[in-house]
């Protein structure tokens, strides 16, 4: 792969040549650079060893004050952009914006750059992997499925401020499956963790899932009681969430949130700084400084997240630029249109631990996981998902698992009609979504459940 | 010009034989290597006036290798780090072989040398701006006379030359260059302050001769289903006896049924049917069938490894009779590779996938399936959704239905979900009719998209659960 030095340089060239040859004065080159290496098991043997290499340049050029996009393979830019004017057609129907100059408040964001993954070699992806199948072979009946990802990733940005952003960071993910074949019934039960260094404790994950997976094999399915107060979890509410109330965070598009009349409980921030969530970054795909916004305070809209382009009239930047392909194990990537999307964000706690909340009430339901989140209308913020990993609680305590069931609902009335926000929360990723959310355990009555 | 383009090619080949070579002399016992190189443009227009475009070239190299059962792959833009990747793969194949040997080998295959060129008759590379400009108002305006509702049209065109070369140490040789385009027309309008959509997708393998600028009447069912939607009512939840369209017999098919048949979902325990071939799963009625002959976007003549397509019944009249496979599912099983291990480039490993796959066409006119419901629903083109596939649960999302009463089609019905277990749903089948149409599809695995065809004929199926 090319050095940080030849990717900077590179990046100057490209710019230079847009200016030089075709007088392109405001360009910008983003430059992404990728490695992954990933080993793991699946179903009792060694799943493939790959290493993924990614190098790509995305440019984006004012002509005549009309913008184009057009990306290409990093090893033959400086040749393909001669054919620049062939290759662009028709201009993004855009209001003329600024490049940013690039201002990096920090020099890099604490613990997005792990060395340790950086010099990760493949002996180390082996071992790791198969520390996985020494797990297994620990424990009886248990079948352990899963993969460790590594990745590095070095993104830079110079635009025609003559200003240069240069980002390396490390990823870590973890896909672990659980599948427990006890007492004539099969359960499973899945983990997905991002980190932006080495987990601790790959053993300790695997325990806690194979819990998971042996309580719920152990337990009797019980009817469904529709009465009861339902707590979603911190993945299943990101999961509902994610379809319902995330389409309305960007600019241009927040209006419903400040029509609701949410509870003074709920309270939401984008904040792309904290040291150790997964998508903290030192900036944005546009080279603009990652921040705190404050979304929601007390049921109150605030600010909406922005990026250069979409910016109508002058707002503070908050830096949610990203380059994302949906549907991807490494969603960051090059070949997308730079959009507003969410860094990670904070759903607020409230003062009750989920322990007391079981304590204090007779009987409800958990639901921990759902399936059918990715149709939800945002436009109404009406949602019908399956809850497909639920359980009775009763007196302080699991009492049952219980069979799949339909939850309708509606997302808006649900942060709006007494939503009781617990104190216990999770950092999770729903699947196909490029961030985070550290979301609490909610807990409402404005679901309708149907066995 | 022609003897240079001549000798870079050579040379090109040349290149990708010495790194088979090279991973052959570490000790590899069989290695293939995918160079390919996409085109891609992507236009969108509101109500008939472009407004954005995006441009992408990529293209690299995607080697797989294995050794002593042991499978490795790495993915690389350039070839001068190939080499480096190829020998890191090889480290991590001899340590995992002190691990479990002998783990995993290829079925037989013949091999081939052959290539399968599909060239457009109108390729979007020689279309003047001001041409296409033109289509796509055309196409607006063709639109635009027949609605009868407040609606914004939003027109998006994905124009794509995919090629790909392929060689193994066996000695097999291919390349395939195919054009992909597809249009999506999406209508959006609004109901009581809250929005309604609906899309609908043209296209497939060639080029602009099969998108509906020439044939803008085949629009017309999207124009009918704009103009009845806003009126359209919210369906009452409950067991319905049901025609499904098209597109929601293909979704429902390919979703919940299509996956569990892959083998490499079945050998790691990912599938609902794991230990059901040679049983009887479904009505006699049922046949399913996975062809990539078909010119849809599911069309190739050769699969990721190599392998000659073929097309394979998979259910013969209820009975399920085999699973798709790659060669190494196939050696795992004591089979052969049904031609089915795709990747949709280079950058990513393949995997077992569906090409066009769908349920045989029967004797059933349409008016026959309607007159058979009598009193149900209809349920129009699929939205997504998702499944379970250990078990066969799933929940899809319709994006349209109509009543049925008497045999005639009735009153629209708002968007709205099925739900089942699908070795309950093809118990319920009845009826399949007798004329397929194929649309443009895609399909998600393990975070990896690929085109497929979205081919079926409608169906009916009792007490199909809807909320």
């Amino acid at each position: 792969m090319y050095t940080d030095e030849e990717l900077k340089d590179l990046s100057i060239r490209v710019l230079h040549k847009l200016d030089q040859k075709f007088g392109f004065k405001e360009a910008e080159v983003y430059i992404q650079s990728l490695s992954h290496m990933m080993g793991g098991t699946e179903y009792r043997t060694p799943k493939v060893f790959q290493s993924i290499n990614r190098e790509g340049c995305a440019i984006r050029f004012f002509k005549d004050d009309r913008l184009y996009f057009a990306c290409f393979p990093l090893k033959s830019v400086l040749s393909d952009i001669d054919k620049i004017n062939t290759i662009v057609s028709f201009p993004i129907d855009s209001p003329k914006f600024e490049f940013p100059e690039i201002k990096i408040s920090q020099d890099r964001i604490d613990n997005i750059y792990d060395k340790r993954i950086a010099a990760m070699n493949e002996e180390e992806i082996y071992s790791l992997s198969y520390s996985l199948n020494d797990l297994e072979d620990k424990m009886k009946d248990i079948i352990l499925d899963g993969s460790i990802r590594f990745s590095l990733e070095r993104k830079i940005i110079a635009n025609s401020t003559q200003s240069i952003a240069f980002e390396k960071s490390t990823w870590n993910d973890i896909n672990l499956r659980a599948l427990y074949r006890g007492f004539d019934l099969i359960s499973s039960s899945e983990k997905h963790l991002t980190s932006r260094q080495i987990l601790s404790s790959v053993s300790s994950i695997v325990e806690d899932l194979v819990q998971e997976a042996i309580q719920r094999s152990t337990m009797d399915e019980n009817t469904i009681n529709t009465d009861v107060p339902v707590i979603f979890s911190p993945m299943a509410l990101s999961q509902i969430f994610s379809f319902t109330i995330i389409p309305h965070l960007k600019l241009g598009h927040a209006g419903k949130l400040a029509e609701q009349d949410f509870s003074s409980d709920f309270n939401l921030i984008d904040d792309g700084t904290v040291p150790g969530l997964p998508n903290s970054t030192a900036f944005d795909d546009e080279g603009i400084s990652q921040s705190r916004t404050i979304i929601i305070r007390n049921g109150s809209f605030q600010t909406a997240l922005n990026n250069c382009q979409n910016e109508v009239e002058p707002v503070e930047r908050t830096g949610n630029s990203f380059r994302v392909k949906m549907f991807e194990a490494f969603p960051r990537n090059f070949q997308a249109y730079p959009e507003i999307y969410p860094s990670n964000l904070i759903i607020g706690e409230g003062g009750t631990s989920l322990e007391k909340m079981y304590d204090d009430t007779k009987e409800c339901i958990l639901i921990n996981s759902t399936q059918g989140y990715m149709t939800a209308d945002h436009h109404s913020g009406t949602f019908k998902v399956s809850a497909n990993d639920a359980y009775r609680i009763e007196n302080g305590a699991i009492s049952g698992a219980l069979p799949t069931f339909d939850v309708i609902g509606n997302m808006f009335e649900v942060l709006s009609e007494d939503p009781l926000f617990l104190k216990d929360r999770k950092v999770v990723r729903p699947t196909n979504t490029p961030y985070s959310v550290l979301a609490p355990y909610l807990s409402t009555k404005r679901v309708e459940l149907f066995p | 010009m022609l003897k240079l383009c001549n000798a870079i090619r050579v040379q090109f080949i040349e290149t990708l034989d010495s790194l088979i070579e090279t991973s052959i002399k570490q000790g590899t016992s069989y290695t293939d290597v995918r160079h390919g190189r996409v085109v891609n443009k992507n236009i969108i227009a509101q109500n008939g006036k472009i407004v954005d475009e995006r441009n992408c070239i990529n293209s690299g190299y995607g080697i797989r290798m294995l050794s002593e059962g042991i499978v490795t792959f790495t993915s690389t833009p350039r070839i001068r780090f190939a080499e480096k990747e190829i020998k890191k793969a090889i480290s991590v194949s001899k340590l995992l072989t002190n691990w479990k040997k002998g783990i995993s080998e290829l079925a037989d295959a013949p091999i081939a040398d052959s290539s399968a060129v599909k060239k457009p008759k109108i390729n979007w590379v020689d279309l003047e701006n001001e041409e296409f400009e033109e289509k796509i108002k055309d196409l607006d305006s063709f639109i635009n006379e027949f609605l009868k509702v407040d609606c914004s049209i939003e027109t998006d065109i994905q124009l794509i030359n995919w090629s790909e070369t392929f060689r193994n140490s066996e000695g097999t040789r291919v390349y395939q260059e195919y054009p992909y385009v597809i249009l999506t027309l999406t209508g959006r309008l609004s109901k009581n302050g809250n929005q309604l959509k609906y899309y609908k997708s043209f296209g497939g393998m060639g080029g602009l001769e099969i998108l509906p600028f020439d044939k803008m009447e085949e629009t017309l069912g999207f124009i009918e289903t704009i103009n009845n939607i806003q009126k359209a009512k919210n369906v009452k939840q409950g067991l319905y006896n049901s025609v499904l369209s098209e597109d929601m017999a293909w979704t429902l098919n390919h979703e919940v049924f299509g996956h569990s048949l892959e083998a490499d979902n079945v050998l790691s325990g990912r599938s609902f049917s794991s230990g059901l071939l040679g049983m009887k799963i479904a009505p006699s009625v049922v046949s399913v069938i996975d062809d990539p002959y078909i010119e849809s976007l599911g069309y190739y003549e050769f699969d990721s490894e190599g392998v000659k397509g073929r097309g394979n019944l998979l259910v013969d009249e209820g009975i399920l009779t085999d699973f798709l496979h790659s060669r190494l599912s196939a050696a795992a099983m004591g089979t052969e590779s049904s031609s089915n291990y795709r990747a949709s480039d280079f950058e990513f490993l393949p995997q077992v996938r569906m090409s066009n796959f769908f349920f045989e066409p029967k004797d059933y006119s349409e008016e026959e399936l309607f007159e058979h419901v009598k009193n149900g629903l209809y349920i129009g083109d699929g939205l997504g959704g998702s499944s379970e596939p250990q078990t066969g649960e799933y929940n899809l999302d319709a994006q349209f239905g109509r009543e049925i009463k008497n045999g005639e089609l009735g009153e629209y019905v708002l968007q709205f979900q099925i739900s089942g277990t699908m070795m309950d749903t093809l118990s319920k089948i009845e009826l399949i009719g007798d004329k397929i149409i194929a649309q443009p599809g895609s399909c998600v695995k393990n975070n990896q998209r690929v085109f497929v065809g979205s081919i079926g004929p409608k169906i009916t199926i009792s007490e199909v659960r809807v909320s």
